[in-house]
């Protein structure tokens, strides 16, 4: 829901006239501010792609992984949990991440148009009401910040399944034999 | 030599007994006799014509005709004789062809010896000419052509009679005489004739071995054309510039590099067949001559060009010789593709059957294969790739044209060697694949396996960087090979590390970083001893730092330095540090990030100390939230992360100033209880920093009224303290504390345990010996410190004096021992003793100190009171009874009533100085009783013991208003909340801060009323005094109310007459203020 407020936001401008950092109504000054929050946006939503590039990456490998059931099978149900649940870990921080990164821009998103909404009003360009966009920005700011913790919480998940397994691992090296050939064989 | 083939009339037609013989083409001879007929008929007729027209201008002509026609006939006979012999021999008797060529010769010559002027002579006579030559007269044919060429100089067949003559001469092999014919042609205007003039003096110098005139001649030739160029001979057309091209092979072989002859001949060659005809003369040429890089470079040219047949299969086998004998392989590719193919031409013929078929199989066969093996060989040695990249593709080449090969795994091996070899690493990767598919050996299916890993991962690595489509199938091989390498399980102990970190290293190159770690990690576990895991763990990190995950390469670092036998001390060393690099970079980007997150950024840092919880990162992160919420000013959290540091870290060197930072900032919101906690665990924790932090402490529980747990924290602060200022500082309050909890003993040891040998401290310890009554210690004491009260601070020297003019008022207290006779005496001298003591006690007052002064005041009233007694006690001398017993007895009542007002007035005097100073200690109530203190009034009154309340919400948001809006409002209202909720001591303690901030008279008043609560009425007496002084009607009212709780009602009264009518809130008023009276207990009464 964050990302289609977005989407809608960064067109339709929520509200707030759009008025861009190219206008040449604007001094160099309200330009420069326009500038940096447009371009947090862009990074903002620069890093959401990236965080679902990652994710297909992870879901890729979880493919591979299940497709070698039998062989992960042979090596004990002990290594081969511990590998699923890395791989759930995994896409579960990566789902987090994705929806921090939603969080973000649609902070960023409301402080572009909070931005905007200021510069015309101290430019005497237009008259917008600051407060209702306020509200969203603190509104949306705890919402990002829920969701901070949330990831923060399964990157704690993630270093655990990531010990588990190494843990396991070495248990099963140790034992030699097959030498956990199911991992290079994903 | 080329010879011209003549008839050869008379020979006989051999008939073959058994040989089969031709039969003659009966149409054809038919239709020879009906030519024969015809031309019969031609001749008769012509003959008749020739009777008819003698001295006709066109006899010659007809002569001319009549010759032609007899020769003509002469050959149909001859052809049907040929024709009628099978054709078997192109020697044969045929009697009327002879005949008539003889008639021809002679007709020719009439007309030459008739006519002589004739035009027709020349022809007439070169005609007869070749008459003879058919006739086998080749005498008389020179001799006819001599006179050609002699008698017409201007004939233009006078060139090809030389022509003739010259192979006359070049037949008998007399070259020079040809040679000089040939040379007759070429001076003369070019003509027709001149191309085979050439050609054919060309060959005089061949045989004369001049090569290089030859060749010039023969190129003449090769190189223009024209009617000439094309000669027919018996019947056959020949080419002069094919001719020249093939015949100058000799002299070119003598005259000119052999590499150059196939370029030579291609540019010479008027066409293909020709080009293809000289080559096979340079491939015989230089074969005979023994010059092996002719021969390689013609044949291989031949090979290419000619048609396959079976001659082919000679020209490979000098082309092999050739290559092998010069040993340059460069273009062994192409050398055994042209083997081969000779091989498969060759075999297409039907008729090559059986062991004659499989012989020349595996002759060819072993050639292509001796060649490629050879030239692998060469590019070994000397490691030539461009070499190996040829030798792989005539490998290649061998194999496709021999795919059923019994030696094709060889091959292929050595094929893969060369590919590699000449970096061709995709398709060296490709035939391993294929090789290990068809290997029957597990061995050599693992061995190609891990080959074709090892060469698709070249590819992935190469410098060069191969094209992307390519690079793709690469990576598909390799994972393709090491699954199977893997799957199959039979690779080398050595090798299986090896395929391992291939495939990690793959994935890593693609930047799938998070899939190579995983693969890199489990290398370094499976194998740890293995270079290639200690090079995997390296990358591994890598990957991480690519990512940006420097908790991950943290993590993983960590995980590889308790891997056994992994890491060689360098790189263990190089790892620590990266780890903790890694963990400075992750703590620095969480904290950067929490700066901008508020509540978030909290939970971020807090998130990774958990995640670290153990380690150095996990407390740095712990440390950097405290900041984070310390910043925030969010003390909860502070109190709940500092809580977590002080038990997961108490080793740690920021323990001790987390909890010194709690304690501030308790103490900042005036969370009193919970600031000493925090400033004791500080000190604990932190011994570096304990005295100052036990100080902070003990002056809050000071301010507490906790008298017990103040001593004990001074005198652990104390012990902790090596300032000597700090320490007697420190030493004074504990004594001053001991001493106020009436525990004297306490106190002097404290004093003296600190080595008190400064004029303060032996006043205190001499004042409480005095106390206590030890006067003889006492005296001492005070005696040691009198010598040094110039260096005593104002209340050390008023000490010192008071606690001398108390050892004096000893003296008064036990009756005056009067000499008998000397009444008058004793009270002169009690009245002198006295007089001292109030000296004593006046010193005391003027030393600096208003406590001491007060309590001076009211002991002089003592004294005086005592002084009285003590005279009272005389009695009259013995002796002295009645009347004048009574005087003496009125005397001495008169005396001591001197005294006892003397002593009114120094209550008196004391009452106005404590109304002054605005003291009401037990000397002052004393004074303002107007009875004189019988104790020694000076000793410090404790404070009420303090009972601790608890928070409650309203206090909890009066105490965040004091931090986020510090001021006197803010701190007046938490005082108030505090004194209502039943904690007179914090309350006073804020109250006083709020004091500090410019709080006015109410403040003041709240403070009087929290001081009396709290036990200490001297300073509520001076609270309410100001504020009431100021106009306060409240702080009158509460003043006449302290009055009360401490029986001074008169007073009391006074000041409730004053104060009028009030109008304050509970807490503002005492109280006895409130006119309930008796809710307060009575205060203690002084000593």
């Amino acid at each position: 829901m964050l990302l289609v407020a977005v989407a809608v936001a960064v067109g339709c401008g929520g509200g707030v006239p759009v008025i861009r950092s190219t206008d040449p109504r604007l001094p160099s000054e309200g330009r420069r501010r326009l500038a940096e929050a447009e371009d947090d946006l862009a990074v903002s939503l620069g890093q959401l792609r990236a965080r679902r590039e990652e994710q297909e990456d992870i879901v890729a490998t979880i493919s591979r992984f299940e497709d070698l059931d039998d062989l992960w099978e042979r090596e004990g149900q002990s290594l081969m949990q511990s590998r699923r649940s890395l791989l759930e870990a995994r896409l579960i921080l990566a789902d987090k991440l994705i929806e921090e990164a939603e969080a973000r821009a649609a902070v960023d998103e409301a402080r572009l148009r909070l931005a905007r909404a200021e510069v015309l009003l101290r430019y005497a360009l237009a008259a917008p009401d600051l407060e209702p966009v306020r509200a969203e920005i603190a509104s949306l700011v705890r919402e990002r910040d829920r969701r901070v913790a949330a990831s923060e919480r399964a990157k704690t998940e993630l270093g655990r399944a990531t010990d588990r397994l190494w843990r396991d691992y070495a248990t099963a090296a140790s034992r030699g034999g097959r030498r956990a050939n199911a991992l290079w064989l994903e | 030599m080329k010879r011209l083939l003549f008839l050869a009339l008379g020979s006989t037609l051999l008939a073959c007994g058994g040989a089969a013989v031709r039969v003659a083409d009966e149409s054809l001879v038919d239709t020879l006799r009906h030519r024969i007929t015809n031309v019969e008929n031609a001749v008769s007729e012509t003959r008749e014509i020739i009777n008819r027209s003698r001295g006709a201008a066109h006899l010659p002509e007809l002569y001319m005709r009549l010759a032609e026609l007899l020769s003509e006939e002469a050959r149909y006979h001859y052809m049907v004789a040929y024709e009628r012999s099978g054709r078997q021999s192109r020697v044969l008797d045929v009697p009327a062809a002879k005949l008539l060529k003889e008639e021809a010769l002679g007709t020719y010559r009439l007309i030459a010896r008739r006519f002589p002027g004739n035009p027709l002579v020349p022809q007439a006579i070169f005609n007869a000419g070749q008459e003879q030559r058919e006739l086998g007269d080749y005498d008389g044919m020179r001799e006819t052509y001599d006179q050609l060429v002699a008698d017409h100089p201007q004939s233009a067949l006078r060139l090809e009679a030389l022509l003739i003559i010259g192979d006359y001469w070049f037949d008998r092999n007399d070259i020079s005489q040809a040679a000089t014919t040939y040379q007759r042609i070429l001076a003369s205007a070019e003509s027709p004739v001149h191309p085979l003039a050439r050609f054919k003096l060309a060959w005089c110098k061949i045989n004369t071995e001049d090569c290089r005139d030859a060749l010039r001649l023969l190129e003449q030739v090769m190189q223009t054309s024209g009617p000439g160029h094309t000669r027919v001979v018996r019947d056959q057309r020949l080419d002069l510039r094919r001719e020249a091209l093939v015949d100058s092979v000799y002299c070119f072989s003598q005259e000119r590099e052999a590499d150059k002859a196939v370029d030579y001949y291609r540019r010479m060659a008027p066409n293909r067949a020709a080009f293809v005809a000289a080559l096979e003369r340079l491939v015989r040429r230089y074969s005979v001559i023994g010059d092996p890089l002719g021969v390689r470079l013609a044949v291989r040219e031949l090979l290419v060009l000619a048609p396959e047949d079976e001659s082919r299969i000679d020209d490979a086998r000098m082309l092999h010789d050739a290559v092998t004998r010069t040993g340059e392989f460069e273009h062994v590719a192409l050398d055994v593709e042209l083997i081969l193919r000779a091989l498969r031409a060759r075999l297409r013929d039907p008729a090559l059957a059986g062991a004659e078929r499989r012989n020349l199989e595996s002759e060819i066969e072993r050639l292509a294969r001796d060649l490629a093996t050879k030239a692998d060989v060469r590019a070994r040695d000397r490691n030539e790739p461009e070499l190996a990249r040829e030798v792989a593709t005539a490998y290649r080449i061998y194999l496709d044209l021999l795919p059923g090969s019994r030696h094709r795994a060889d091959i292929e091996e050595n094929q893969a060697g060369a590919l590699v070899a000449s970096s061709g690493f995709f398709d060296a990767g490709r035939l391993y694949e294929r090789m290990a598919k068809r290997a029957q050996k597990a061995g050599d299916r693992s061995k190609n396996l891990f080959n074709a890993i090892a060469a698709y991962q070249k590819v992935l690595i190469s410098e060069q960087g191969a094209p992307v489509f390519q690079r793709v199938r690469a990576n598909a091989g390799l994972r393709r090979s090491a699954q199977s390498y893997l799957r199959q399980g039979t690779g080398g102990a050595d090798e299986l590390p090896r395929v391992k970190f291939i495939i990690a290293q793959t994935l890593y190159e693609q930047g799938n970083y998070s899939d190579a770690i995983d693969r890199f990690v489990a290398l370094a576990t499976e194998h740890p001893s293995a270079p290639e895991a200690r090079a995997g763990a390296e990358l591994a990190l890598d990957a991480y730092r690519a990512l940006e995950d420097y908790e991950g390469l943290a993590r993983a670092g960590r995980r590889f330095l308790a891997i056994a036998g992994l890491l060689d001390e360098t790189t263990r060393g190089q790892i620590t540090q990266l780890v903790n690099q890694a963990e400075s970079q992750s703590l620095e980007r969480t904290t950067v990030a929490a700066g901008g997150e508020s509540q978030g950024g909290v939970e971020r840092l807090r998130a990774l100390a958990q995640r670290h919880a153990g380690s150095s990162l996990g407390e740095q992160a712990l440390l950097a939230a405290f900041a984070t919420a310390q910043a925030d000013g969010n003390f909860a959290q502070m109190v709940q992360l500092g809580q977590e540091m002080a038990d997961r870290y108490p080793q740690s060197e920021a323990a001790g100033e987390v909890l010194a930072s709690l304690g501030r900032a308790a103490a900042a919101r005036y969370d009193l209880d919970r600031a000493v906690q925090y400033y004791e665990r500080a000190a604990r924790a932190a011994p570096g920093e304990r005295g100052e932090r036990l100080r902070a402490a003990a002056d809050i529980r000071i301010a507490l009224g906790d008298a017990r747990g103040a001593a004990a924290t001074l005198r652990s602060a104390i012990g902790a303290t090596t300032d000597a200022s700090q320490r007697r500082e420190l030493v004074t309050k504990l004594a001053e504390l001991l001493d106020a909890a009436g525990d004297a003993r306490a106190a002097m040891d404290a004093l003296r345990s600190a080595g008190a040998d400064d004029p303060d401290a032996l006043g205190h310890i001499g004042v409480l010996l005095a106390r206590g009554g030890n006067t003889g210690e006492a005296e001492n004491v005070l005696g040691q410190a009198t010598g040094r009260i110039g260096e005593a601070t104002p209340t050390g020297a008023a000490r010192i004096r008071y606690g001398l003019a108390e050892l004096a008022l000893v003296t008064l207290r036990s009756p005056f021992e009067v000499v008998p006779g000397d009444e008058v005496g004793a009270v002169q001298q009690i009245s002198d003793n006295v007089s001292s003591i109030q000296d004593a006690y006046l010193q005391a007052a003027r030393a600096g100190d208003a406590t001491y002064a007060i309590a001076a005041l009211s002991r002089i009233s003592m004294a005086y009171e005592l002084g009285a007694r003590q005279i009272e006690g005389i009695h009259p001398p013995e002796g002295v009874t009645g009347a004048l017993a009574q005087r003496f007895q009125q005397v001495l009542r008169r005396k001591a009533d001197e005294m006892r007002s003397a002593s009114r007035e120094a209550l008196e005097a004391c009452a106005q100085k404590s109304r002054e100073v605005g003291s009401l200690t037990a000397a002052a109530r004393a004074c303002f009783a107007g009875t004189p203190p019988d104790q020694d009034p000076s000793a410090p009154e404790p404070l009420r013991p303090r009972r601790a309340v608890r928070d409650t919400r309203q206090v909890g948001e009066a105490r965040e208003a004091v931090v986020h809006q510090s001021g006197a409002a803010s701190l007046s209202r938490l005082g108030t909340l505090l004194l209502e909720a039943g904690d007179p001591h914090a309350a006073r303690y804020v109250l006083a801060r709020a004091m500090e901030e410019g709080g006015g008279n109410e403040v003041k008043n709240l403070l009087g009323v929290a001081s009396a609560e709290a036990g200490d009425l001297d300073a509520a007496f001076k609270y309410f005094r100001e504020a009431a002084a100021a106009g306060s009607n409240v702080a009158q009212a509460n003043l006449a109310g302290l009055y009360k709780r401490v029986g001074l009602n008169s007073l009391a009264d006074a000041e409730r007459r004053r104060a009028g009518n009030v109008q304050a809130p509970p807490v503002a008023l005492l109280a006895e203020a409130r006119g309930g009276g008796g809710a307060s207990p009575p205060p203690r009464s002084p000593r």
